[in-house]
């Protein structure tokens, strides 16, 4: 054999087990549980390991794939380096952005100062959060389905600041009845925190009520050309709030106004029937004066009335910033490229709520139903008892799972907790008899 | 026979291509990437996100989706796919336009109509293309918002130039025509959401094409979902009427600032339905509310209201009534766009002398449908009926023969509920039954049942 062949042969050699992918390039790793990933040698990665029956993440970039294991370079105490991963330890990829650095000193640990920074520095984050549904209490015969509660907006407004900071834009999407007058107030307390780091944006499709007062905690408002919004008078099961409490709410409503830079007396009227309203626009500079009587030119709300805004009213008053039929025209509005959502944190923790409530109207009534027989064809009473604690212990798991659902289906969480009690004791008295 | 020489160029040429390609980068992965292609999540709710999947799990997906040089990892739960598509090409903006019409190849026809007007089937580009929905019956069951979303797709494919819809619906009591059956009343607060999506999603999602509501005859809630279209005609019997019960849903509250909210709620709700068609605010009111009149008057062709009743034209002054309207007095008043008897007076009036009325199937499909739902709810009366029969036949020796036929029934009763949202929905509103209910009732049989047959074997 000449030389020439030789180290030809040999150049082959080296080629053939050269890594398959070269910087920059698509890769492609079948993981341990048979799920694919793909990406580039480009991507900032954070690698969860198991290494040893202990879990471990791992932030680098991966630089060379081979058939089982692949080679990152990753922070490896103060030092960055080369370490080898077996595909079959790898649990998971995700791909970083790229502004997210985060040098870690041990695997698990992070940067205690780190500064959490958006998507891209140029345009904010965008997060779209959907308020469907009564507030605070599940009404199975809105065919909306849902519900909206203080929990999730406290989990999204705890999502970004744990993982994209201050200045993000918020989209609320409105369509809701109103509700309970204590949801809302927690809700109004979260939101006052929110508006302080975001932009807020309120979609209404329909806020009346409760709806209404959430709404204007927002920095811009649009409609959506069929929306609603006001009707903001607190009762009680159809009954009128003692005066104190009426005076609190529509000092509250008008402040909540004003600090949104509308005129408190919008939110009289939308809460009071005898509060008036009308208003001036000047027709060169658009500029909206409010008067809490009869006296301007446009007149929303006489003494009889209470106050509800449609699109076009809303607009031209001032108290809405536009009209958004899409998720496009609202970008237009907003003055960005396109709509994009950063993540759909938002959409995800409504949709499972929505998921469970739907799923509790169909289980919780079929389970009370089976109390009453399931079970008893066997004419075994020990097997009847074993069923029906069973039961009951799936009726306290809805407590658990959806306690929006539980409250308004389900006796309360002690009383079943009582009933399992006297079953296994009952139980437990057989079994001895026997 | 090779040279050694011949051999070397061969092997070297080999050697060669082979660097070229990994200094290209063109390795097989990064082939695999250079082509358009992208995977496709569609969602249940019929969103489709494009991007590339980079993580997927028995329970999850996360896909990277690029807008405008963003980048945006989105995770969605199994239980939100419907179906993914992977390396899909990606269409050119000329494929996706190709592949969103496709015009229809008919041989040339025409048919001569009396009023000059023709309808013809043919290729001409200048020729209106109308495609029909009627919408006919009771609102909330007859005219159910699934059937017509169903026709997103055919309304791409065909991309008409215009879309008429046909609205026959009476609905509520009239002081001279009371409805014969309650039952048959509209729905209202049950299906507003949905009534809303309707709207939205013919007004919204088809903007680019023109729309017409043609109106047969509206009384109730109906007209609300009339009156969301800008473009409105009656024809010369049709009422447009209906509304009053907007505002009997705020009786009962004693309270005047509760009873004001409830009523504004409600009304203002409706309002912003009758605003999205460009009706006036006060039309929208006076239409609902009989403590208020209506006046109207002119200035060219724009029509000033008042609820106070004065104007060139009183056209309500009473206080016990709402505002209601024949073809002829909204015409005149210019709540309508005109009158039409004919689909082709309509195409005339719309300025079309000829027109192209796209062979669909939508009557046929929503004829179809009421006429299958209503047979079907029918019969699950009927089983009902059965049902109780078997259940008292149910003793002695023919127990459980009758209890498994009534179990039966009430099993087709839930079958027909899961096929037909309207008949789940009528059950409810007629019978205030619900179909857990009926789903624990056949539980209940199962169980009896098996006690019988316990019992018997006992023996």
């Amino acid at each position: 054999m000449t030389s020439n062949i030789r180290n030809l042969m040999c150049l082959l050699l080296i080629l053939a087990i050269a890594p398959i992918a070269a910087a920059g390039d698509a890769i492609e790793l079948r993981l341990s549980d048979g799920t694919r990933w793909r990406g580039t040698t480009d991507d900032r990665v954070e690698l969860t390991v198991r290494d040893r029956h202990v879990e471990q993440k791992w932030v680098g970039q991966i630089v060379e794939v081979h058939d089982r294991y692949i080679i990152a370079e990753v922070m490896f105490g103060t030092q960055l380096s080369k370490r080898p991963f077996m595909l079959a330890d790898i649990i998971s990829i995700r791909v970083l952005p790229k502004e997210e650095v985060r040098d870690t000193d041990r695997p698990t640990e992070r940067r205690p100062d780190r500064t959490p920074v958006a998507a891209d520095r140029d345009r904010p984050g965008i997060f779209f959060f959907p308020m469907y549904g009564a507030i605070g209490y599940f009404d199975r015969g809105d065919s909306r389905q849902s519900l909206i509660r203080a929990e999730e907006l406290r989990q999204m407004k705890e999502y970004l600041d744990k993982n994209h900071g201050p200045g993000q834009i918020v989209v609320l999407h409105m369509d809701t009845p109103g509700g309970a007058v204590v949801e809302t107030e927690e809700i109004s307390k979260i939101l006052f925190e929110m508006r302080r780091d975001h932009r807020l944006i309120a979609w209404v499709r329909e806020a009346i009520s409760g709806g209404c007062y959430i709404i204007i905690h927002c920095h811009e408002i649009y409609f959506t050309s069929e929306g609603s919004a006001g009707a903001m008078t607190p009762h009680a099961g159809g009954n009128p709030v003692p005066p104190a409490e009426l005076r609190r709410y529509l000092a509250e409503g008008g402040r909540l106004m004003e600090a949104g830079g509308r005129s408190p007396y919008i939110a009289h009227a939308m809460i009071q029937a005898s509060s008036m309203l009308s208003y001036d626009k000047d027709p060169e500079t658009g500029e909206v004066t409010f008067y809490n009587d009869l006296s301007g030119e446009y007149i929303l709300s006489n003494d009889k009335d209470n106050l509800v805004l449609t699109a076009s009213q809303a607009v031209h008053c001032g108290f809405a910033q536009g009209i958004a039929n899409s998720l496009d025209d609202l970008a237009k509005l907003l003055d960005l490229d396109e709509w994009y959502e950063t993540s759909n944190y938002g959409r995800r923790i409504h949709g499972e709520l929505s998921r469970n409530l739907r799923r509790a109207a169909d289980e919780i009534p079929l389970l009370l139903g089976r109390l009453e027989y399931r079970g008893t064809h066997t004419g075994d009473r020990e097997r009847v008892l074993r069923t029906r604690i069973s039961i009951w212990q799936q009726l306290l798991a809805w407590w658990r799972r959806c306690p929006p659902a539980a409250e308004v289906m389900l006796p309360p969480e002690q009383y079943i907790e009582r009933q399992i009690e006297e079953l296994q004791r009952e139980l437990r008295l057989l079994r001895q008899q026997r | 026979m090779k040279t050694p020489q011949m051999r070397n160029k061969i092997v070297w040429t080999f050697v060669l291509v082979l660097l070229a390609a990994l200094i290209t980068g063109l390795t097989p992965a990064t082939i695999a990437s250079q082509t358009d292609t992208e995977d496709i999540v569609v969602l249940v709710d019929g969103r489709e996100i494009r991007g590339t999947i980079l993580n997927e799990t028995a329970s999850f997906v996360v896909i990277e989706v690029r807008t405008g040089g963003i980048r945006s990892e989105l995770r969605f739960s199994k239980n939100e796919i419907d179906r993914i598509d992977r390396d899909v090409p990606v269409a050119r903006p000329a494929d996706r336009r190709d592949q969103q019409r496709q015009p229809e190849r008919r041989t040339e026809r025409e048919v001569e109509r009396p009023a000059g007007v023709r309808s013809v089937v043919d290729e001409d580009a200048d020729v209106a293309r109308v495609y029909h929905i009627p919408m006919k019956g009771q609102m909330g069951t007859d005219i159910h918002h699934e059937v017509y979303m169903k026709l997103r797709e055919d309304i791409l494919r065909l991309q008409p130039d215009l879309i008429v819809f046909e609205m026959h619906c009476s609905d509520r009591d009239d002081l001279l025509i009371p409805l014969n059956d309650p039952r048959e009343r509209g729905l209202f607060t049950q299906k507003l959401s949905e009534y809303r999506d309707l709207i939205h999603f013919f007004k919204t999602d088809f903007r680019h094409i023109d729309q017409v509501m043609w109106v047969h005859d509206s009384y109730g809630v109906s007209s609300l979902i009339a009156l969301a279209w800008e473009d409105m005609y009656m024809t010369p019997n049709a009422r447009l009427a209906g509304l009053a019960f907007l505002s009997q849903m705020a009786e009962g509250f004693g309270d005047q600032d509760v009873k004001a909210k409830m009523l504004a709620a409600w009304t203002g709700v409706a309002r912003g339905l009758i605003e999205h068609g460009g009706y006036a605010v006060e039309l929208a009111e006076a239409m609902m509310r009989p403590e208020l009149k209506l006046g109207a008057t002119f200035r060219g062709r724009e029509v000033i209201w008042s609820l106070a009743g004065d104007g060139e034209w009183v056209v309500n002054d009473r206080t016990d009534q709402v505002a209601a309207f024949t073809a002829k007095t909204a015409e005149d008043l210019l709540i309508s766009s005109g009158t039409a008897e004919t689909l082709d007076d309509l195409m005339f009036l719309l300025g079309h002398r000829e027109f192209r009325l796209l062979d669909t199937q939508v009557p046929q499909i929503v004829e179809r449908y009421k006429d299958d739902w209503r047979r079907r709810f029918e019969e699950s009366v009927e089983l009902f009926q059965d049902y109780q029969k078997y259940l008292s036949w149910a003793q002695g020796n023919e127990a459980i023969a009758n209890l498994g036929r009534a179990r039966s029934a009430i099993d087709r009763i839930i079958r027909l509920m899961s096929q037909y949202d309207a008949i789940e929905t009528r059950w409810l509103t007629d019978y205030g039954i619900h179909k857990i209910q009926l789903e624990i009732l056949r539980e209940q049989l199962g169980e009896q049942i098996a006690t019988l047959r316990r019992q018997q074997r006992g023996r």
